[in-house]
């Protein structure tokens, strides 16, 4: 994604000095825009390792527990009497990783366990539908 | 049951009703109204490449009749019918599509009466089973107007057996004198108890402090900007020339322009208002909540009490001050009206009240809420630096940047050209707008980031002075706090309470100091119970209580 708006910042500037429309504000707006793409590609490594290091989730008896961030910690806890579904997703990158992710949804919102071992993401599917089936409520 | 369950596989027991001619006439009106404006652009298009004129007109026929043609064979293949469980509608020529909501899987039913309809004894009705995903609402335009009646008596039948929270009735019945046995509507026993109607003063009141006043001021530039449209340029340029010279001629003419201006948007308001809430009227009856309103237009929303998320009490800084409120129950479902504004008043129950009625009148409505004068614990008592510190440091840096950096670059300017800094220019010609313009001058925009941060100031202080919460009896909760300027106090119970989301910044750890949003799911207005600064043993208590922890 990155790297598509970097080439799309470096066409744009090109043809726009094929059209005469280059100025200083283009060269300003486009450059702010490849400067910030290029950041977020560089930090991108760093990130995805943040996101890993501080991502914690537990299966409770009575909720799923998850847990985010560092700098902003944030802890979501979804009782199973709210949970409407549980879906799995799997790309050709995590397939490839033998990886899936698991989502759990309520009636107002999502929230995703990223990857976790194929067996693993199964076995917890497993014991949140049998624990919300236990807990079925109506909204 | 047993015999409900053969009735419902008897097809010819149920048969499929088709909706009147009439709404095949209005959805093509629909259309029309539609592309007109597509039609018009396509006119210009072709003319760009000289074809005929009756090439042209050729075209634009037979856009038309196919056009017609697919709504006349979309009506006629749709069709209705209610059996024992639901409600199911039958689309689509070659694709045919069943929509079915059953009984007791459905939120809200909305029927609208326009005076178009009434001669023919005819309503549209929409049913709404929640969430706002395809299918999740079937609209049926002219039906009769005894459908709706029917099918709330099949949706009370199918939901006797599953109502668990069984309304008490006569405790509505003691609260009201004023009752109209429904016999004359085919309701057999069940009655139809009035438990609010609003005066004409009520609904001058609402349009006086509603923000749709300060809309109506939209409706007048709109209406305006649309004369342009319809008188030759000049003229209007010349009018609008004529007004504004005479509008700034003197301080008087100035006062009375904006007196006449204020004046336009009350009278604009106030007919809105008395077109959409005039006899405005809540009834109860039995299980349900039926809010009927509008002048030309009687529209009426049936609420199943059982399906109601959230009572939300509302005030703005005006309605605050005056000691008025107003209040909707949140639902599941966000109404399907196009009107902006009926989407946001979907669920009102009171759109204005005065504060000493308000309980009172709420418990006549749902007394199964039991609704009372909150005594909140405030959650937000002297965290206040935690409210306030960062909008402060940022409008104060903010601000500081734009003086320091004009009065940098004015210095520079100044030194570079030996004249005092108040005098100094941006580059460019002396005689240009940009070499007239005095660097100085960009401290006005100082005043951007410092009304932006008095705004968000004034945001947060109201929270810090509103946040609160109480436990009223293990099952409920009553959530107060600020949204913008404006007040809220939201009772909802554990069950509509989604999940809990806590955050919590790391050097906030040691003081105890969290944020926490419950998601409720709500689709026609405030859909969060939130705390914007909360002590970690609040927030531990809401959570277990939340989340069904047996040590609240």
């Amino acid at each position: 994604m990155d790297l598509c708006v970097i080439a799309v910042c470096g066409m744009t500037a090109v043809v726009c000095h094929i059209v005469g429309w280059w100025s200083w504000c283009h060269a300003l707006v486009l450059t702010v825009i490849a400067v910030l793409a290029v950041l977020e590609l560089a930090t991108q490594p760093l990130r995805a390792r943040y996101a890993y290091r501080f991502s914690r989730y537990s299966i409770g008896e009575h909720d799923v527990m998850l847990h985010r961030g560092w700098l902003l910690r944030t802890t979501t806890t979804i009782p199973y009497n709210r949970v409407q579904h549980v879906e799995t997703r799997q790309g050709p990158l995590l397939r490839r990783f033998g990886l899936t992710a698991v989502e759990i949804h309520t009636a107002v919102s999502e929230h995703e366990i990223p990857a976790l071992e194929d067996v693993q993401a199964a076995a917890i599917v497993e014991q949140i539908s049998v624990r919300v089936l236990a807990s079925k409520d109506d909204v | 049951m047993s015999s409900r369950r053969s009735a419902s596989s008897d097809v010819s027991a149920f048969p499929w009703h088709r909706t009147h001619p009439l709404s095949l006439i209005l959805d093509i009106y629909g259309w029309g109204k539609g592309i007109i404006g597509f039609v018009v652009s396509m006119l210009v298009v072709f003319s760009r490449f000289h074809l005929s004129f009756r090439l042209v007109c050729a075209i634009t026929a037979t856009t038309l009749i196919v056009g017609v043609v697919c709504r006349i064979a979309a009506w006629s293949a749709r069709r209705y019918r209610l059996d024992d469980d639901s409600l199911t509608v039958r689309s689509g020529l070659f694709m045919t599509t069943h929509t079915t909501i059953p009984y007791d899987h459905m939120h809200a039913v909305n029927v609208s009466s326009p005076m178009i309809l009434r001669p023919f004894a005819l309503v549209t009705m929409t049913v709404d089973s929640g969430g706002s995903s395809d299918g999740s609402s079937i609209t049926l335009s002219a039906v009769p107007a005894t459908l709706p009646d029917r099918l709330e008596r099949l949706r009370r039948d199918a939901a006797r057996d599953c109502e668990s929270s069984a309304v008490s009735i006569d405790a509505v019945r003691r609260s009201r004198s004023m009752t109209d046995v429904d016999g004359g509507r085919g309701n057999g026993s069940v009655e139809r108890i009035l438990v609010f109607r609003a005066s004409i003063r009520d609904t001058l009141l609402f349009a006086v402090t509603d923000l749709g006043f300060l809309a109506a001021l939209a409706v007048l530039y709109g209406f305006v900007q649309n004369l342009r449209d319809v008188i030759p340029g000049s003229i209007y340029d010349s009018a609008q020339d004529s007004v504004i010279r005479y509008s700034m001629h003197s301080t008087l003419s100035i006062v009375l322009t904006i007196v006449l201006v204020l004046a336009s948007m009350l009278a604009v308001s106030i007919v809105r208002s008395l077109m959409r809430y005039y006899r405005f009227e809540v009834w109860r009856r039995g299980g349900e909540l039926i809010i009927v309103r509008g002048l030309f237009t009687r529209k009426s929303v049936t609420i199943p009490v059982r399906r109601i998320q959230t009572v939300t009490v509302r005030q703005t800084a005006l309605r605050r001050l005056l000691h008025l409120s107003s209040v909707q129950v949140g639902l599941a479902t966000s109404g399907t009206s196009h009107d902006d504004e009926d989407r946001r008043m979907h669920g009102g129950i009171l759109p204005v009240i005065a504060d000493r009625r308000l309980y009172g009148t709420l418990r006549s409505m749902l007394p199964e809420w039991d609704l009372a004068c909150p005594r909140v614990r405030r959650t937000a008592r002297g965290l206040g630096r935690y409210l306030l510190l960062a909008p402060l440091l940022g409008t104060v840096i903010a601000v500081a940047a734009i003086v320091s950096g004009a009065m940098a670059f004015a210095v520079v300017r100044a030194s570079s050209h030996g004249i005092p800094a108040a005098m100094a220019t941006l580059p460019g010609a002396a005689d240009s707008p940009m070499g007239s313009f005095r660097i100085v001058w960009l401290l006005w925009l100082a005043l951007i980031p410092a009304v932006l941060g008095g705004y968000l100031c004034l945001c947060r202080w109201l929270k810090l002075r509103s946040e609160g919460y109480e436990l009223l009896d293990g099952e409920r909760i009553v959530v107060t706090g600020a949204r913008g300027i404006g007040f809220v106090t939201m009772f909802t119970h554990r069950s509509r309470v989604q999940c809990v989301m806590r955050r919590v910044l790391p050097w906030r750890i040691a003081a105890g100091v969290e944020s926490m949003d419950l998601p409720l799911f709500v689709m026609n207005g405030y859909s969060w119970l939130r705390f914007s600064v909360i002590r970690s043993n609040d927030a531990q208590r809401l959570h277990d209580w939340a989340t069904g922890v047996e040590s609240v």
